[in-house]
């Protein structure tokens, strides 16, 4: 069976399906779809998942499938050398592993997906944070691990429904509350904190699946660091502000000032590259537009700083070669020679994090 | 000892499994547990269902809840369901757990919420949310039209393209039959862009009747109400309007 699976790392779901896969030594071919970059919504990957999400399956060439219960089920049910206890062929055992498995999508992937994009994540996506939408998802997200506890951890075994060994449904659902990584300490302490059954079973859950469990979720841990990291995080402050800057429709207005340089370089990325991952189709005569008021900005010196002024200014220009690939960077301050300076020597300083930190974009 | 269906007939998934039953002939006891008189929040009903809701069965000792588990279970468990209900094809049966599982955050989520926050909410003892209920409709929207343009793409008449129905019709359309309670202007401003939905739900009501009919009459009945008390409102802004203007 030529097995092809379409994963993002950085999602839940995807990262369930290649720890199966690696553990259970399934041969597969892992094709890195990025979320971030907008991937899953290319026609190409339409027609591996006309419903434009990760993960997705093909078998031979032909066969499609999605949603990764689904896949999980499928995998343990067709591929040779998988252990029961993943997907018992008991009825009742595998009735209660389904029972988990639909409570799920409801419960804790709504609770914890919605927090972490309303804390977080949500402007990565073009979308403001909604600190309201977040208060209600917390309310789902502590019901929830509070229901695992009382519910299915209540025996003696170290997994769900008392089991001394996991299932999909461990899987899953760990990989879901491994998301809540992303969160600073005091979320996630205020969180996960009085789940001790829940924190053990997590622990349990790496230890049945190791090494793939740990190596699997780096990507998740890298993109963590990155996010801590005071550059990005004030990145991501200035990039929310950004976008709503912008729908007050400030592209007629002259650049001044911080968020409206990154407002434009906003823009400008937008229509040249991250429109689609938004829904929106490309608009390049808005990006040249952006474009023009872009050297506003990069000329007047004064506003940045030359060799790595540390302070308010600094962001703003090591977002523009965040959110710009290499040749337009070079084709836009080729005519800025001290600006390029500047930025060399800000690289110099600051490695090898500095480019640890560009590496998310 | 026979096996219990926890239901309320008002629930789209208690539907469902109800249906089930009794086209496949499964010897079963239909317990009522009523939600708008909040039977589900009895300790009692905790006993059987520690997360409160319906469906539940119990067969013997084996307590099982999520309707999508009971009409897998019921399918593989009980003898004579056609196999055309839960394939034993792995390929086949993925697809369908695939619908089942999009079902949840797509569907499901869509028009429950838009029903529950332009309708059926006071039933309930909630609010109404108008705001949450725009939100609603586009994800309501967005899945039908999901089920046209891919569920329903192949030629036959059921979603994946099959002949017969299978579970994942059976779930689907029962949770679109709760639309008929709202207002029926609503209902076909709605329904009325997706000729193929339409086509597929009278599809799957005749391939089940007449248990289908049967099993949705409580609905019907609410939907009766809920026309009467638009009307007597609308007559008494009428009324009010007349009097106003008079004076």
């Amino acid at each position: 069976m030529e097995l092809k699976v379409y994963v993002d790392r950085l999602s839940q779901p995807s990262r369930a399906i290649v720890i199966f896969c690696k553990l259970n030594k399934i041969d597969f071919e892992e094709v890195g779809i990025e979320l971030l970059k907008g991937q899953h919504l290319t026609p190409e990957f339409k027609e591996i998942n006309p419903m434009g999400k990760v993960p997705a399956i093909v078998v031979d060439g032909k066969f499609k499938l999605f949603e990764s219960h689904a896949i999980l089920i499928f995998l343990a049910s067709t591929c040779p050398g998988v252990a029961d206890h993943w997907y018992p062929v008991d009825p009742y055992k595998r009735a209660e592993i389904h029972s988990i498995l639909d409570w799920h999508h409801s419960n804790l992937r709504r609770g914890s997906t919605e927090f972490i994009q309303n804390t977080l994540l949500a402007p990565l996506f073009g979308r403001p944070l909604n600190p309201q939408a977040a208060a209600e998802a917390e309310k789902v997200l502590s019901s929830s691990l509070s229901k695992i506890e009382a519910l299915w951890l209540k025996e003696s075994g170290q997994f769900l429904q008392g089991s001394s060994q996991p299932s999909i449904a461990d899987l899953c659902l760990v990989c879901e509350i491994m998301q809540l990584e992303f969160l600073d300490a005091t979320d996630r302490n205020r969180i996960l904190g009085p789940f001790k059954k829940i924190q053990r079973w997590i622990e349990d859950m790496k230890n049945a699946t190791k090494p793939y469990f740990d190596e699997v979720h780096q990507a998740l841990f890298a993109a963590k660091a990155k996010l801590q990291m005071p550059l990005l995080s004030i990145a991501l402050k200035l990039f929310q502000g950004a976008i709503d800057s912008r729908r007050q429709n400030l592209r007629h207005e002259p650049s001044r000032g911080l968020s409206t340089n990154i407002t434009f370089h906003l823009f400008w990325w937008e229509n040249t590259t991250s429109a689609p991952a938004l829904g929106l189709p490309l608009d390049p005569q808005a990006a040249a537009e952006a474009e023009k008021v872009l050297f506003i900005p990069v000329k007047d010196k004064s506003l940045f700083g030359l060799k790595g002024v540390a302070g308010g200014n600094q962001p703003s220009i090591a977002y523009l070669s965040l959110v710009l690939d290499e040749k337009d960077c070079s084709r836009i301050l080729v005519l800025y020679k001290k600006v390029q300076q500047w930025i060399e020597d800000t690289e110099n300083a600051t490695t090898p994090h500095f480019d640890e930190v560009h590496q998310i974009l | 000892m026979k096996l219990k269906v926890y239901a309320d007939r008002m629930s789209q998934p208690s539907r469902a499994v109800l249906i089930f039953c009794k086209l496949n002939r499964i010897d079963f006891e239909e317990v009522r547990v009523d939600i708008s008189k909040r039977q589900h929040l009895t300790p009692e009903f905790k006993e059987i269902n520690p997360m409160r809701k319906l469906p539940v069965i119990v067969d013997g000792r084996f307590k099982l809840f999520e309707s999508h588990a009971i009409l897998i279970y019921l399918a593989c468990v009980f003898p004579g369901v056609a196999d055309h209900w839960y394939p034993t094809d792995l390929f086949k049966r993925a697809k369908i757990n695939s619908v089942l599982d999009w079902h949840h955050s797509n569907l499901r989520r869509g028009a429950a919420e838009y029903v529950k926050n332009t309708t059926l909410a006071p039933a309930l003892g909630l609010p109404l949310d108008p705001q949450a209920a725009a939100e609603a409709e586009k994800v309501l929207f967005s899945s039908l039209s999901k089920i046209e343009s891919v569920w329903l793409k192949g030629s036959g008449r059921f979603l994946l393209g099959g002949n017969q129905p299978s579970i994942a019709d059976l779930s689907l359309v029962c949770e679109l039959m709760q639309l008929e309670v709202l207002d029926d202007k609503d209902r076909s401003r709605i329904l009325s862009p997706y000729k193929k939905v339409q086509q597929w739900m009278e599809d799957t009501k005749n391939a089940t009747r007449p248990h289908f009919d049967e099993v949705h009459q409580i609905l019907f009945k609410a939907k009766t109400k809920l026309q009467k008390v638009r009307l007597m409102s609308t007559d008494s802004e009428n009324l009010k309007t007349k009097l106003a203007s008079k004076m």
